[in-house]
């Protein structure tokens, strides 16, 4: 069987249809493209719009704004190049992660992490100066060499709060950071050239924060303000037309995006990839249903849950959706336009 | 660029910096001196986290103010240094205190001087009362970064 025909047969109502986990993986395709090829002039005009947005042309244009959230774990593995691509070619509008997640991918670019296994001794471990995130090792050397990148940006941060009064905020950090790492195999690289704010309202639960900290007894007064990405995030999904949500994960990445979508009456599309189970009543466990119940998925939707490990599903997801909009669309208005290699400036 | 840097003994007026040299964290020791939020001190813990997620190894000095007893925790990469502060201590003999507390001092070289005061508290108490029994005395100061205090006094034998 062809890869293409067992994607298929994980499609509801094909004659070949498998049902659990494969047939929600076959959904969740199907409202990622739904997602994709949504355009605002699918849509009757109503008459409390804009006027701008009654040109035929902009509608045509306008498409659903994605906002895609990941745990940091999706950054420590191989999914990290799926997200690049997915930032590189400007398929996705705004993203959300943790700590780790902004963190590991600047230190991918300083040196390689290695595939171990998940039964390695952790006192060994550390008396090698590695450490274990699942089967995959980081080496403290790594973690030094990421103290040596911030320290200068700290600087740089802390002596424009006080020579130009700029208020910092985790994206904007985050901006700076892309900005300064110049390595078009960073996503955060990526998304500094393509403009994709990324939010992580969560900055300083990891190394990030281990650096401010030692930063801030030698150099005492940096801050970092949430309360301007609190309302970007919220009004990016408040000037959408329509938005679709892809959480890879939970914790607060799941709950900051949905809680955003909240402010328009809900995501018009969404697709959770996680491994969490709702008889805790945690969020991260909750399906797309009692999302509906809070107004952060409309009652119009079709939400899809994927129980499963996203470093499997979500490089297929991609496969079968973002890359498809690229490479082979399903229509025109799935189409997606590449970044033209050619294109990019020359690297200092 | 200190948050505790409190001036109120601050009577010199060389560049207190100037009168450090830099020492590698690495070096210091529970007695040694070091400057502490622009203060001269004295380390009385040390505690070294290995290196790790947060970097490079780290010393955490706890150490407490030469002059006025205050506690002081910082935290510096190994591979840095701390300024270290020259200590001068002086012996001199007691002539006089006037009622503000202004001590005349004669050196041994016989210089007089009537800059330092002692200091309001129990210890300035005691210091008034030996010298109005008419003891001897000698009190012996302290100076580092700028700062001078009287610390302490013997009497002459």
């Amino acid at each position: 069987m062809s890869i293409m025909n067992l994607f298929l047969s994980f499609q509801r109502n094909q004659q070949s249809e498998v049902g659990a986990q494969a047939t929600d993986f076959g959904r969740a395709i199907d409202e990622i493209n739904r997602m994709l090829s949504w355009r605002l002039s699918h849509d009757p005009i109503m008459e409390d719009e804009a006027e701008s947005d009654k040109d035929p042309k902009v509608r045509h244009e306008t498409r659903a704004k994605i906002f895609l959230g990941y745990t940091s774990n999706m950054i420590s593995c191989g999914t990290r190049e799926t997200i690049r691509f997915l930032v590189k070619h400007k398929l996705v509008d705004v993203i959300v992660t943790t700590c780790g997640g902004i963190e590991e991918d600047f230190i991918k670019c300083m040196g390689d992490f290695q595939v171990g296994d998940f039964n390695l001794p952790g006192t060994v471990l550390r008396e090698r100066g590695q450490n274990r995130i699942g089967n995959i090792l980081v080496s403290n050397d790594l973690y030094c060499k990421f103290e040596e990148f911030m320290t200068p940006i700290l600087l740089r941060m802390l002596k424009e709060q006080k020579e130009d009064k700029t208020v910092w905020s985790p994206s904007k950090m985050i901006h700076l950071m892309g900005e300064i790492i110049n390595n078009p195999d960073s996503v955060y690289y990526w998304c500094y050239k393509n403009n994709i704010p990324v939010f992580c309202p969560a900055i300083t639960d990891g190394a990030i924060g281990d650096n401010i900290f030692f930063f801030n007894d030698q150099h005492p007064g940096l801050v970092l303000d949430l309360v301007q990405d609190i309302s970007l995030i919220n009004w990016e999904a408040l000037h959408a037309k329509k938005t679709g949500m892809i959480i890879c994960g939970g914790g607060v990445i799941k709950h900051h995006i949905a809680n955003a979508n909240l402010m328009r009456n809900g995501a018009d599309f969404s697709v959770y990839i996680n491994t969490g189970n709702e008889k805790e009543a945690s969020d991260t466990g909750a399906s797309p249903d009692e999302a509906v119940s809070w107004g952060k998925i409309t009652q119009e939707a079709k939400p899809v849950k994927v129980w499963g490990d996203f470093t499997i599903l979500f490089p297929l997801i991609v496969s079968q959706t973002f890359a498809k909009s690229i490479y082979s669309p399903l229509s025109e208005d799935h189409r997606r336009m590449p970044v033209e290699e050619n294109k990019e400036e020359k690297h200092e | 660029m200190s948050d505790d840097f409190s001036g109120e003994e601050f009577e010199g007026v060389d560049d207190s910096s100037s009168q450090c040299r830099p020492l590698a964290v690495n070096d210091v020791r529970i007695g040694t001196v070091v400057a502490m939020r622009d203060r001269p001190s004295k380390v009385v813990e040390t505690k070294i986290s290995k290196p790790g997620k947060h970097g490079s190894a780290k010393m955490k000095i706890t150490s407490i103010d030469l002059f006025n007893g205050k506690k002081y925790e910082a935290i510096y990469q190994t591979s840095r240094s701390i300024p270290q502060p020259d200590v001068i201590r002086a012996d001199y003999q007691l002539t006089d205190i006037d009622d503000d507390g202004f001590c005349s001092l004669m050196g041994e070289d016989g210089i007089m001087r009537e800059d330092l005061q002692i200091p309001a508290d129990d210890f300035g108490d005691e210091v008034r009362a030996a010298f109005a029994e008419g003891k001897d005395l000698i009190v012996c100061t302290m100076k580092a970064m700028g700062i001078e205090a009287i610390m302490s006094m013997k009497e002459e034998k």
